[in-house]
């Protein structure tokens, strides 16, 4: 049901993660970013728009601008220890349809 | 600590309504930041809104939430208010619902100062409803019902605050939203009637009409305009035509609080009340 991209630095202590369901594409994120870790992809399986994927996570310096300026809440950008304190959407999903 | 967005919001009702690229999801995540950095409960909150875009941000708050009718929001916040004066209430409104259609209700509530935080998403247009221009419609801008450019000088929503009576205005621009968390934690915190107004972009129908049809261009146009305060104070007039000033604006906490009054009133009341009963025979 809900379509979630993550991806974990491999030196550093970075996880990026997409909610691809969330996402409209309107382009912010990549914009912002100044070290083009993100990128717009065709989402033809999804709509005939855009979706935003993680072009390089090796890029990422953790400003976080991505994840404040997406009006969406499709992005996020964490420390490893803190993704167990933040719910998914998949998750949150599931416990509203349960 | 990174925030759980997910934890205020109605996730099911997720993806909102709102366009791509639109600056009031900007807006509720600020707010939802700003609520999260203070610490207040779900349950001590109300988000109280009226009718417009913005407005529709209370049905995806897992909050005590009202959608109430065009204008009125402020109206309706006050009695939650009054009924519950140990809440938070927050108002969440556009610019055509706070000063056009509630423009009375808008000053009247600032000059009561009573203890809650109005956030106006400024989009410069009444965008729900199909591009009318609106009170903060830029001289000369194009609107569905201004299709020769709007000749109606616009308002200063913050200026006019102040005026009013509110006793802490701000005003912060979607292109910065750490700063606009900034300014809504601040008035969430003051004590009184704060006001913050966010300058935002709504590039479906004012952008489309005026040459910015993309979320990018258009909020590049914003922070093309916007001047912080203390850069403000050391540039010309002549440099400040055409830019809009953003940050605090006013903080007052002189100002007597509404319900704080209200309380003092019931006390003073009932106290001169006991005094005549123990009086009679």
């Amino acid at each position: 049901m809900s379509d979630i991209i993550r991806k974990q630095s491999q030196g550093r202590d970075i996880v990026i993660i997409i909610d691809r369901d969330l996402c409209k594409g309107c382009d912010i994120c990549v914009k912002v970013c100044k070290t083009g870790a993100l990128e717009l992809e065709d989402a033809s399986d999804k709509w005939e728009g855009a979706v935003v994927a993680i072009k390089d996570v090796e890029q990422c310096n953790f400003c976080r601008l991505c994840e404040i300026q997406c009006p969406d809440f499709a992005i996020r950008v964490l420390r490893k220890e803190e993704e167990a304190s933040v719910k998914l959407p998949v998750e949150t999903k599931k416990t509203a349809a349960e | 600590m990174a925030v759980d967005y997910l934890y205020y919001l109605r996730a099911d009702k997720l993806p909102h309504m709102w366009c791509p690229g639109c600056g009031v999801g900007v807006v509720v995540k600020s707010m939802i930041g700003a609520i999260d950095q203070l610490g207040w409960e779900k349950n001590d909150t109300a988000v109280v809104s009226g009718i417009g875009c913005t407005s529709r941000a209370p049905g995806y708050m897992d909050m005590n939430t009202l959608h109430t009718t065009h204008g009125r929001a402020l109206t309706f916040a006050t009695g939650v208010k009054m009924a519950a004066p140990d809440k938070h209430v927050i108002v969440i409104s556009g610019d055509g619902d706070a000063t056009a259609i509630g423009g009375n209700h808008f000053i009247h509530a600032c000059r009561r100062n009573i203890d809650m935080t109005l956030i106006i998403v400024n989009n410069n247009i009444y965008g729900m409803t199909g591009g009318q221009f609106s009170p903060t419609t830029p001289y000369g801008a194009k609107a569905a019902t201004t299709p020769h450019g709007n000749i109606d000088p616009s308002f200063d929503l913050a200026q006019l605050a102040i005026g009013a009576g509110a006793t802490y205005v701000a005003r912060g621009s979607v292109d910065n939203a750490r700063m606009v968390q900034k300014y809504i934690r601040d008035g969430l915190a003051h004590h009184g009637f704060s006001v913050i107004e966010v300058l935002s972009n709504c590039h479906t129908q004012y952008g489309r009409r005026n040459k910015m049809s993309d979320p990018i261009t258009m909020v590049d146009w914003i922070a093309s305009q916007v001047v912080p305060r203390n850069k403000a104070e050391k540039m010309s007039p002549e440099e400040l035509q055409g830019k809009i000033i953003t940050g605090e604006l006013h903080r007052n906490a002189e100002r007597p609080e509404y319900t704080d009054e209200y309380r003092k009133l019931i006390e003073r009341v009932q106290a001169k009340q006991a005094a005549r009963a123990g009086a009679r025979p």
